[in-house]
């Protein structure tokens, strides 16, 4: 099970992502749990989350939910992949860096 | 333009990441945040009591239920400074892994120490009131200082350790309620000096002296139809760096509570509303998204020709109706664009201006400012609530006039897009 948290200032542009990203893994046949907060509940959802995607618009504030979030890899998503609501390709990189991760 | 673009992030973006992750800032933010479930909570009572049906508004006075229905925004909405106290000092409290409750409460005690507790009535004669002003629009300010700076000073005391220390065999909640008495003990001293110092002012208490000092011209300036045109502006060349104005505009929050708190107060009282210039041009320039995107978008659906340009259409469309604009601003993408950074900037400037108008036409004079909806029902529908047909008629004027700014950029980047897909 992979938990997939994405995060922007209303979370609600990010929820539109998930809904694709967890279109996606359904597809790849990938067990996952993808949810979208607003910037501020990241505390109360950092424990469950294997991995952080931050929507490009709170990129400036990447540094600090790093050091948050010290022991997951944070990243912010391409401008393009979330304009177009690109959830396979962005899911595909989630996962990619899960793997990174790990090694 | 990319290089110009980094070097703007690179230099801009630390700063707002600063701003947004500083405490007092984001305890500002979640006031507001907190209070919606009272602002948005009693939008259908504000609506029936004020329907433009004449049969219904007589028949609501001659039963007495008008009363009560204005009873209902007038412990919400009407005294929202009351809530911030707390809520803002809970926040910031907790943010710094302090008790909230404990600041919040020690803050929203101060906040009433502080104001006027007698209302003089005749020569001889006071009553012990606390006032709605003060608890309202003329406390916004006050609340704010005094749940930081209350919070702060119960935190730096807590931590220094000034708690009274029992002994094991006392249950921890026994403890912990005693715990901060010591602290309370000082911070209220430290507030009733302030009561006597300011008492021996011109003013006579802190209300009055801040919101004649350092309110007013901060009002003056933040509130003026013109100059929120222009930071807007700003806000949206901002995005086309890449710099979401959110850093920018949670500055501003303080403006904002009291300007729309003192409209909700004057509406109940039926006088004047101070600042519906102010209100009703920011809803304008914030029609459709920042920047006015929505004209895009319908741009997009109406008249793409590129299957990019048609497809972006569809997809941000319906978020962009309901005011999200996050798709069409990454996929146009209207960010590090030089295409849509003229409409992006001109958007906010023509609609604010013809929220201007509007007003100083007059077609805003029904306008309700205690029916508050979610940010993301569509203006049109919102306008209609507020303030009636006429309204929603205008504003829907504003969403054509930003379709056909952005309409000559639009089809610059169609036109190009095809230009690539046929190349192909």
């Amino acid at each position: 099970m992979v938990n997939i948290l994405l995060c922007c200032s209303g979370g609600m542009s990010t929820s539109i992502l998930v809904k694709k990203m967890k279109a996606a893994a359904i597809e790849k046949g990938i067990e996952t749990e993808i949810w979208a907060i607003q910037m501020q509940d990241i505390d109360k959802h950092k424990e469950k989350a294997d991995i952080i995607l931050l929507g490009p618009q709170i990129r400036y504030a990447l540094g600090e939910i790093q050091s948050e979030v010290s022991t997951k890899p944070v990243f912010v998503i391409d401008i393009m992949d979330y304009g177009t609501m690109n959830g396979e390709k962005v899911l595909n990189i989630a996962l990619d860096k899960l793997g990174d991760a790990k090694n | 333009m990319s290089n110009f673009a980094n070097s703007v992030e690179k230099n801009i973006t630390p700063l707002m990441g600063k701003i947004s992750s500083n405490k007092v800032i984001k305890s500002l933010t979640a006031g507001m945040m907190y209070t919606m479930p009272l602002t948005l909570g009693t939008s259908l009572v504000a609506i029936a009591a004020n329907f433009p049906v004449t049969a219904w508004t007589n028949w609501l006075a001659s039963s007495g239920i008008k009363p009560h229905m204005t009873a209902v925004i007038g412990g919400t909405t009407d005294i929202i400074a009351l809530f911030l106290a707390f809520i803002i000092a809970y926040n910031y409290a907790a943010l710094k892994k302090e008790d909230g409750v404990t600041a919040g409460v020690l803050s929203l005690g101060s906040f009433i120490i502080l104001m006027p507790q007698v209302y003089k009535i005749a020569e001889g004669t006071s009553i012990n009131v606390l006032q709605k002003s003060y608890l309202g629009g003329s406390g916004v300010f006050v609340s704010m200082l005094c749940a930081i700076l209350i919070s702060q000073i119960y935190i730096y005391l807590n931590r220094k350790g000034l708690n009274i220390k029992l002994p094991e065999s006392v249950p921890e909640m026994v403890s912990k309620s005693l715990s901060p008495t010591f602290i309370a003990m000082i911070i209220f001293v430290v507030v009733l000096a302030v009561r006597i110092v300011f008492g021996y002012t011109e003013y006579g208490n802190v209300f009055d002296f801040i919101n004649s000092t350092i309110a007013k011209p901060i009002m003056a300036m933040g509130t003026s139809p013109v100059s929120i045109i222009i930071i807007y502006a700003l806000c949206s060349l901002l995005w086309c760096f890449g710099i979401h104005p959110s850093s920018l505009t949670s500055v501003l929050m303080p403006v904002f509570m009291t300007a729309i708190t003192s409209n909700v107060n004057a509406f109940q009282a039926g006088t004047i509303l101070p600042y519906l210039a102010f209100q009703v041009t920011y809803v304008y320039i914030m029609v459709g998204g920042t920047g006015g995107t929505l004209g895009l978008a319908f741009d997009m659906v109406l008249f793409a020709k590129s299957e990019r340009f048609k497809t972006l259409g569809k997809l941000a469309i319906i978020p962009n109706i309901f005011n999200i604009n996050e798709p069409i601003i990454f996929g146009a993408p209207i960010i590090y664009n030089p295409v849509f950074m003229l409409p992006m900037t001109l958007s906010p400037i023509v609609t604010g201006s013809l929220g201007l108008l509007f007003v100083n036409l007059g077609f805003y004079n029904k306008f309700n400012p205690t029916v508050k909806l979610p940010w993301t029902m569509p203006a049109p529908i919102v306008h209609l609530l507020q303030t009636g047909l006429l309204a929603a008629i205008c504003i829907t004027a504003a969403i054509i006039a930003t379709a056909i700014i952005y309409y000559p950029f639009f089809k610059y980047a169609d036109k190009q897009a095809l230009k690539e897909e046929q190349a192909k």
